[in-house]
């Protein structure tokens, strides 16, 4: 019998956020045991089985081909296949989440008020070795990440330390000289005397939702996969736009003229009346108000709950495990 | 059959057989070669958790034996070890990443230039030995590095060139910064048109009272470090697109051995730098191999080819397969600087090259 994996994170916000997400999206995730349970299933999708796991855990079984989908944080995926060709085979990112923003940064000493940039660092580096033979240690757990950055920046005279946790106190316990390390407000960071460098952002990350490419696809788990990604891209193309609905003159040069103008979808054509556009949040008051000049007699603007039609999330997810 | 030729001529050359062993320290290589280097290494755990590899390399072991050794004798004193075995090394572009080498470190030898033709010498007799009339490549770090001191330059740029020789685009980027004028917005930056009103005296008390006001929190580098890098940054303000030219120009020079030192005199003329006594070295060289029977018309000399590890200080030679370009067959240099860097206070001139042997023709490897 054919399963699908769907890795969801196991632990704190970043999982509240995620269980949050796939109950909005129709994906409801029951745990006989309740909240301690390790394996989970989707509500009325008996064949989908959740795994829940660490977020970086997530990022390798997906890699690694273990996970059929999953959600988890872009920093993660980066550093679990640092070569962009290679990440591209083994996964799709399907969509960006939009909770857990975080950067992945540079930051020193508040007291190197010599060093504000890279390059800055690139001379303290080569400067440090000439001085004491040896060079700066830079506490992370990103370690691809920090490579790849560091090269692109001319800054060669460096090593890492790897850091499981707590990375930001590293170097007031004088175990590195500097840090490549996740932050969100950056309060943590200030709390422990350490800067961003100016041109230090070597990521800006949020939670997204994955497909494995390498994973025993087949056709139980591709049907199981585009429900699922029906589902999401219902959901976050109802959270994008407004639902405007008008008695208008010509409805078809109307709608016309509001794709131009506005990016309206008419999600059931616009043979009949009254016209039925979806429009992005933010434009949805400009399209209302050009509707009335266009002498609607009312246009009633809906916030709906899904939106399901032609999806490209779910055609291109398609193409990918094919 | 050919190995085995190449192996006794490195074996009549040598005083002895250094084996050092499989696994190495780790942190000698990362320090010394870089983060960048780590990512080729097979690195592993010892039951005490001290951190190890594969050895990824001869020069370093040997020189670490070379150090543990010494007690029996002065480690100055000259000696020349050989060397076979595997060595492992990740991301390969060519061949498995376990493979065989063999060679020879010169440890020791104070005349430079004579020692540096010799072991060139035992090089190509070893290339011959297998069959095998090389297309050869030599550098000469000195010569870069006498043009970066001549260039007179604001005293951060010395650092920046020289640690970027050898690195085609980590030198193009160095030379692209000096070019243009830096965008920095830094302190350093800021305080230069103060500093640059008083004398060094007053600059250097008005930086360490900014550096006294930050916090006074720990960390790796001194305030006497931090000042002094400041004042040179803000020193450090204007671009000097003409350095930069010359550089660039420098890096393009490419001329047989035997015409190498006229080409560079020429450039020395009209750039208006003295390269005089890194000419008359490298002159020296030159004649040393002729001496050895050594065809220098043959050999091609690039002013830009250098090493990327730092403690590679001056002759460097690299000798491929013209049948397959790409791929050096057997590289070499000078290495004045990585003893000091091994243990302090010691400071030993020495040189060495390696043969790849799944590389010598007739070895298989594509």
């Amino acid at each position: 019998m054919s399963e699908l994996v769907l890795a969801v994170p196991s632990k704190g916000r970043l999982q509240e956020h995620a269980l949050d997400f796939l109950t909005r999206s129709g994906l409801k995730v029951e745990r006989a045991r309740g909240g301690r349970d390790y394996l989970g299933r989707v509500t009325g999708l008996e064949k989908v089985r959740v795994a829940f796991l660490s977020a970086s855990e997530i990022a390798g079984e997906l890699v690694q081909g273990n996970a059929h989908l999953g959600l988890t944080g872009l920093d993660l995926l980066h550093e679990a296949v640092d070569d962009a060709i290679d990440r591209e085979a083994r996964i799709h990112v399907m969509a960006p989440l939009g909770f857990a923003f975080a950067d992945v940064v540079v930051a020193v000493p508040e007291r190197w008020i010599d060093v504000d940039t890279m390059r800055d660092l690139a001379d303290v580096a080569e400067r440090h070795r000439a001085r004491y033979g040896r060079t700066l240690r830079v506490a992370t757990k990103f370690v691809h990440l920090t490579r790849r950055f560091f090269a692109d920046a001319g800054v060669a005279d460096y090593r890492i330390v790897e850091s499981v946790g707590a990375t930001e106190g590293a170097p007031a316990a004088g175990a590195s000289d500097l840090i490549v390390d996740i932050t969100t407000t950056g309060s943590t960071l200030v709390a422990n005397q350490l800067k961003i460098l100016s041109d230090g952002l070597i990521l800006s990350s949020q939670a997204q939702f994955v497909a494995s490419r390498i994973a025993s696809w087949d056709e139980g788990s591709r049907k199981l996969a585009a429900i699922v990604a029906d589902r999401v891209a219902a959901e976050m193309r109802a959270r994008a736009v407004l639902e405007l609905r008008a008695v208008v003159d010509e409805p078809q040069t109307a709608a016309a003229a509001a794709r131009e103008l506005f990016g309206a979808t008419t999600p059931f054509g616009a043979e009949h009346l009254p016209l039925t556009l979806h429009v992005v949040r933010r434009q949805a008051s400009a399209c209302a108000s050009w509707l009335r000049e266009r002498g609607a007699p009312a246009v009633v603007v809906t916030q709906v709950a899904d939106v399901y039609e032609e999806s490209a999330l779910t055609s291109e997810l398609l193409a990918k495990i094919a | 059959m050919s190995v085995d030729a190449l192996l006794s001529r490195l074996e009549a050359a040598s005083d002895s057989l250094v084996e050092p062993a499989v696994l190495q320290p780790l942190d000698p290589f990362v320090e010394l070669a870089g983060e960048e280097f780590r990512k080729r290494l097979f690195a592993t755990e010892g039951a005490d958790g001290a951190a190890l590899c594969l050895r990824p390399d001869f020069t370093i072991p040997v020189c670490l034996s070379h150090l543990n050794s010494h007690l029996q004798r002065p480690p100055g004193e000259p000696v020349i070890y050989r060397y076979k075995g595997t060595i492992f090394r990740k991301h390969r572009t060519v061949g498995s990443p376990e493979f065989e080498q063999a060679g020879t470190e010169w440890i020791g030898h104070q005349d430079e230039t004579t020692t540096d033709a010799a072991i060139f010498a035992l090089a190509m007799d070893c290339a011959g030995a297998v069959g095998l009339s090389p297309v050869v490549r030599i550098g000469d770090a000195h010569i870069f590095d006498a043009l970066v001191a001549g260039l007179q330059l604001p005293a951060a740029w010395h650092g920046r060139l020289t640690a970027a020789f050898g690195d085609p685009a980590r030198l193009e980027a160095a030379v692209a910064r000096l070019s243009a004028k830096d965008k920095s917005n830094g302190l350093a930056s800021r305080l230069a048109p103060a500093l640059a009103q008083v004398d060094a005296e007053s600059a250097r008390a008005i930086v360490d009272a900014v550096v006294g006001l930050s916090s006074q929190q720990v960390t790796s580098r001194s305030a006497d470090e931090i000042a002094e890098h400041i004042l040179e940054q803000a020193a450090d303000n204007g671009p000097d697109p003409a350095a930069a030219a010359v550089i660039k120009r420098f890096g393009s020079i490419q001329a047989p051995v035997n015409r190498a030192v006229d080409a560079l005199g020429t450039f020395a003329n009209e750039v208006g730098v003295d390269l005089s006594d890194a000419l008359e070295n490298f002159a020296r060289r030159a004649d040393a191999m002729t001496t050895h029977g050594i065809d220098t018309a043959a050999m091609g000399f690039e002013a830009a080819f250098g090493r990327r590890l730092s403690y590679y200080t001056g002759f460097v030679f690299e000798m491929g397969d013209p049948a397959k370009p790409g791929a050096e067959v057997i590289a070499g240099g000078r290495y004045d600087k990585l003893i000091a860097l091994l243990k302090d206070g010691v400071s030993i001139p020495a040189v060495g090259f390696s043969v790849w042997l799944d590389r010598l023709p007739g070895q298989g490897t594509p």
